[in-house]
């Protein structure tokens, strides 16, 4: 038989009352705190764990803070973009009110005033600020006002610098554009060519640049529209030998009605219309630059409505000047619905990466609280238990205490 | 006259009442720690022949002895032992948990909070206030890391402070033992049993065993010695003691180790000792304490030359390259320290390389040879040998530069502990003071030329290194469509061939391409015409250029450490590897706590005392006691009747 000393059997009792308090006591922490976790040896890899999930969290955190100022950044360019949008197709509209032959001079004048205004315009749009007071088109150089004038020169002070933000794990959205490429080198919607008018020309005729069909077949160079008669043109290259046409006849003779698209040169169309006089040219160009300078585009429209027409011959050149702004405007308005549907497509972007970081938020969060976040109905269950416990415990030692022999003798 | 009836009754009556008092000493040391229950050892008196047979002598009192289990006693002073340093070492390492920032891990969050501000100037470039941000959250983090350092050093002078507490009360103690043999020899030669001296020493015994793990020898004549485990030297021999003391200076500052001996001749035993409370601390000291050190020590290194070096690749407010953010820690962190035993000159020095290298340990190097040293990562033991003329021109392991400027003169056997990382987290601060300091943009842009005809582009370059840079007068990249490649003048020379159709996405390099020093990498994409021209200048003004911030800020994803762990992760790994040291010794402390109850018990079982049956006994020997009392007033009513028969 195992003895027992009195002083294990308080020991014992006490020892016992002791864990089932410092459980009870850990139960009702982790309870009050709703945190499973209190120090690094409860669960050594759920704390790594833990403050990774954290590490990560903070992170999400700051791409969230990336992605508010990447679309107040981009929102900012969006409406400077709208308000050239906006200024180019007034233009447009001045444009076309000031080539109907109603106008006199003097209202042409106005409306070229009108146009100078709309160059201010599209010009403070181009140094618009963000919302610190960097300039939004400058590139990289965002103390640097971006476009200066000079005399009536418009020339760009910034460079080519693209700022990219992190707006997820790895994910780069460019939060703005450089204004060379936004207002200098507005992407060529001109096509690759241009046509004009010469200055010497005595009849009524005007040429309108239509389009590059095919721009394989069109051979860049310097091309001359002349006319042997009134109705007979045959057209030259740049070394005045006459050209073939895609069929390989040469282009010379070619019968002439006004209005009609002249397609003789491969890969290319354009308009000639009016009463040319024999011995009149025409020019078609291949553009060296591709890219078209905004602010030339619209002044050069505003200048057209200044010199006007008047006689025949101003007239022509004016239809031609007419029909060259328009389609420089045209190119200008495109390219410009082209800056915005990008920057749309990055709001886009933006708004889908979002939605992704707040489900990556959510899934951190609950992989977080799986680990350290206490199971409050496991924990409040087990609580009772232990009490209970406890209690039992307290009430067992209380009893056996009670009995001793000495009571009796 | 003999055995009279009343001698009989009177030996009964003094037998109980040795019995009586003895029940009586045992119900008064119920609770003493230490005691065993004593027992009054009894035997009948030989009897007297008689005519008529043997008659009985009454009852003689032989002594009073000890209930003990020798077994159980030396199972309870080693369990004491086990159980003591489990029970301290988790405590400890529940508050090296907390030094390090337990489970809120304040420090993973100053990390995360620095590099979230360089975000932050990262959208925000030319804002001065975000520039601030960023230094005020530098100086944030350094700050955690020097209170990290804080914690962790106070943990070693509270470890040592203890240490020292410790050894005094086992030298105490041993005196006391020593004391007592004497006692205990002289009592025994008077032939009495020295039950409360003997008791008493084992109480010191189990004293000592929760400081450190001992063994005892019982000798013939009653004296005990003490030895401490493991070593083989002991403590008490006898009535003579050695020393426990603690020698401060040596190869590790802040490690003074343990010696044993007496003033004629110490032994360090500090390898050796193990168990109780000092086991507990010197495991704790040199182990999880060292290794925590040696982790966050890394990590600060690895912030300081990580973020230090990116700023130096790019321009800062004033368009010169950045310099350092934080105190640079390459050259200052590591401490070399030459052992004291050293006879030759100390001249070994160490430098950190390749942070991203590091390991969290320490180093020695011993001169093994007339030409030969060894170098040996103290965290696994690892060791490679070199020669003196290799120690001389530098040797590099683990990211960490070690070098001699005269290995001969270094004496063979002359040890030298080397900590490359271990004071990173006290030597991190900031050096940047001004927020301009911060270099966010890259040196170097691209520029097409306006007339390019081609579609061809170039990626923004990224440096590498200073080398070369910024270009003074810029480096143009002009294709010739002949023979397909792009002719370099400028700053740099050379060709870089391309041909549109299977190179477009391939990356270039600028400098190394003509074997210069230094690296400018871009990729070239789609196709150039003829004489179409690329200018990489110098990013002047650059204000709202993040390329360079953008990139510090990355290096919280960047796995830094050997390509597999970032910053904050190496952090999480520390509090996780700490946890799991912490749970390994409460679930030991546990167990060694379960077989200390048992070892009790057992103990108990033997020599503790029990009141119900001190009570019993109490109950039968009052009996017997008046029994005996009957027999002599038996005896004496005899007597009277003897003489009123013969009429006295």
């Amino acid at each position: 038989m195992e003895r027992i000393s009195t002083a294990e059997i308080f020991r014992n009792g006490l020892a016992s009352i002791q864990q089932q308090q410092a459980s009870t006591q850990r139960l009702q922490e982790q309870i009050a705190t709703g945190e499973r976790l209190s120090q690094p040896s409860d669960d050594p890899v759920g704390v790594a764990r833990v403050l990774e999930l954290d590490s990560a969290l903070s992170a999400n955190e700051q791409q969230g803070r990336n992605t508010d100022f990447a679309r107040g950044r981009l929102e900012r360019t969006e409406g400077a973009l709208q308000s050239v949008g906006e200024s180019l197709q007034r233009v447009r509209e001045l444009v076309v009110q000031g080539a109907n032959d109603s106008n006199s001079q003097a209202d042409r004048a106005t409306i070229a005033q009108e146009i100078r205004q709309e160059l201010d315009a599209v010009f403070n749009s181009a140094n618009a600020t963000g919302p610190d007071g960097e300039f939004l088109f400058a590139g990289s150089k965002t103390q640097t006002q971006p476009f200066v004038r000079s005399g009536g020169d418009i020339s760009y002070q910034g460079d080519n610098g693209q700022r990219f933000v992190e707006i997820g794990p790895g994910e780069q959205l460019a939060v703005n554009d450089p204004g060379r490429d936004v207002f200098m080198e507005a992407p060529a919607s001109q096509g690759s060519f241009e046509v004009d008018a010469d200055n010497g020309n005595t009849g009524t005729g005007t040429i309108a640049r239509g389009s590059v069909t095919d721009a394989s077949a069109f051979t860049p160079d310097t091309y001359t529209v002349e006319f042997t008669s009134a109705d007979e043109f045959e057209i030259t290259d740049s070394s005045g030998s006459v050209i073939d046409d895609s069929s390989g006849n040469p282009v010379t003779n070619v019968s002439y009605n006004a209005g009609d698209s002249i397609t003789k040169i491969p890969g290319v169309q354009f308009q000639i219309d009016g009463a040319p006089a024999s011995g009149d040219q025409f020019t078609v160009e291949a553009r060296t630059v591709q890219n078209g300078d905004i602010f030339s585009t619209v002044r050069d429209a505003a200048q057209t409505m200044e010199v006007g027409g008047g006689d025949p011959a101003s007239d022509a050149q004016f239809r031609t000047d007419v029909n060259r702004a328009l389609t420089e405007l045209d190119g200008a308005i495109d390219a410009n619905a082209d800056q915005r549907a990008e920057i749309g497509t990055r709001l886009e972007r933006l708004d889908r990466q979002e939605t992704t970081n707040s489900d990556v938020e959510l899934s951190l969060e609950s992989r977080r609280s799986r680990i350290a976040d206490t199971d409050i109905t496991q924990a409040a269950s087990d609580l009772r238990q232990q009490l209970t416990s406890l209690q039992a415990a307290q009430q067992s030692f209380a009893r056996i205490q009670e009995i001793s022999l000495f009571n009796f003798i | 006259m003999g055995n009279s009836l009343s001698d009989i009754g009177l030996s009964g009556l003094l037998a109980n009442q040795r019995a009586l008092a003895t029940t009586g000493n045992n119900i008064a040391n119920a609770n003493t720690d230490g005691y065993s229950r004593q027992s009054v050892e009894r035997s009948a008196q030989l009897p007297q022949q008689t005519g008529s047979g043997a008659i009985g002598g009454g009852v003689r009192v032989d002594g009073v002895s000890r209930q003990i289990d020798r077994f159980a006693e030396s199972q309870l002073t080693a369990t004491t032992s086990a159980s003591a340093r489990e029970d301290r070492l988790s405590s400890l390492l529940g508050q090296l948990g907390e030094a390090v920032g337990g489970t809120e891990g304040a420090l993973g969050k100053s990390i995360d909070r620095f590099f979230n501000s360089a975000q932050e100037l990262a959208n925000d470039p030319s804002s001065n206030v975000a520039r601030q941000v960023v230094l005020d959250d530098a100086q944030g983090l350094a700050n955690q890391f020097n209170q990290v350092d804080a914690r962790l050093q106070e943990l070693r002078r509270g470890a040592n402070d203890e240490l020292r507490a410790e050894i005094g009360a086992v030298n105490q103690r041993a005196g006391q033992i020593a004391e007592l043999n004497q006692r205990i020899e002289s009592t025994r030669v008077n032939g009495s049993e020295p039950n409360e001296l003997l008791d008493e020493r084992r109480r010191l015994v189990n004293e000592i065993a929760q400081r450190v793990s001992v063994e005892t020898i019982e000798q013939d004549n009653g004296g005990l010695n003490v030895a401490i485990a493991s070593t083989g030297q002991s403590l008490v021999t006898g009535t003579n003691t050695n020393e426990l003391s603690l020698a401060e200076g040596g190869i590790q500052p802040g490690r003074p180790r343990v010696e044993l001996g007496s003033a004629a001749g110490k032994t360090d035993v500090t390898g050796q000792v193990n168990g109780g409370r000092i086991g507990a601390l010197l495991s704790f000291r040199d182990g999880a304490l060292s290794d925590a050190e040696a982790s966050i020590g890394r990590i600060a290194v690895g912030v300081a030359e990580r973020v230090n070096e990116q700023n130096s690749l790019g321009l800062d407010a004033t368009g010169n390259f950045g310099s350092e953010l934080f105190t640079s820690l390459a050259s200052s962190t590591p401490q070399v320290r030459a052992d004291s035993g050293n006879s030759g000159s100390n001249n070994v020095s160490a430098g950190i390389e390749t942070p991203g290298d590091l390991e969290a340990s320490a180093y020695r190097i011993e001169k093994t040879g007339g030409a030969s040293f060894e170098l040996t990562r103290l965290s696994d033991g690892d060791s490679q040998s070199f020669t003196s003329s290799q120690l001389n021109s530098g040797v590099t392991t683990d990211g960490v530069r070690f070098e001699s400027t005269s290995p001969g003169s270094i004496d063979v056997g002359d040890r030298f502990r080397i900590e490359p990382v271990q004071s990173g987290a006290a030597g991190i601060g900031v050096e940047a003071s001004r927020p301009g300091d911060i270099a966010t943009a890259a040196p170097v842009r691209v520029k097409p030329s306006d007339t390019n005809t081609g579609d061809a582009s170039l990626t923004q370059p990224v440096n590498d290194s200073t080398q070369n840079l910024p270009p003074s007068s810029g480096i143009s990249l002009t294709y010739d469509g002949s023979s397909q490649e792009f002719n370099i003048s400028g700053d740099a020379t050379g060709t870089l061939p391309y041909d549109p159709s299977a190179d477009s996405g391939k990356t270039f390099e600028l400098f190394s391409n003509t074997g210069s020093s230094g690296n400018l990498e871009f990729e070239i994409s789609g196709t150039p015409d003829d004489g179409d021209t690329f200018q990489l200048v110098r990013n002047d003004n650059a204000s709202g250029d993040n390329r360079n911030i953008s990139e510090l800020a990355g290096i919280a994803e960047e796995r830094v450490f050997g390509g597999e762990t970032s910053l904050n992760g190496a952090f999480a790994q520390t509090t996780g590897d700490i946890g799991a040291r912490g749970q390994r010794a409460e679930r030991a402390a546990e167990v060694q706590s379960a077989r200390l109850d048992t070892a009790r018990s057992q103990r108990e079982s033997v020599s503790g005392v029990n009141l119900d049956e001190e009570a019993a006994k109490l109950v039968q020997l009052q009996q017997s006691f008046q029994a005996s009392a009957r027999v002599v007033s038996v005896a004496d009513e005899a007597m009277q009747t003897l003489l009123r028969v013969t009429g006295g």
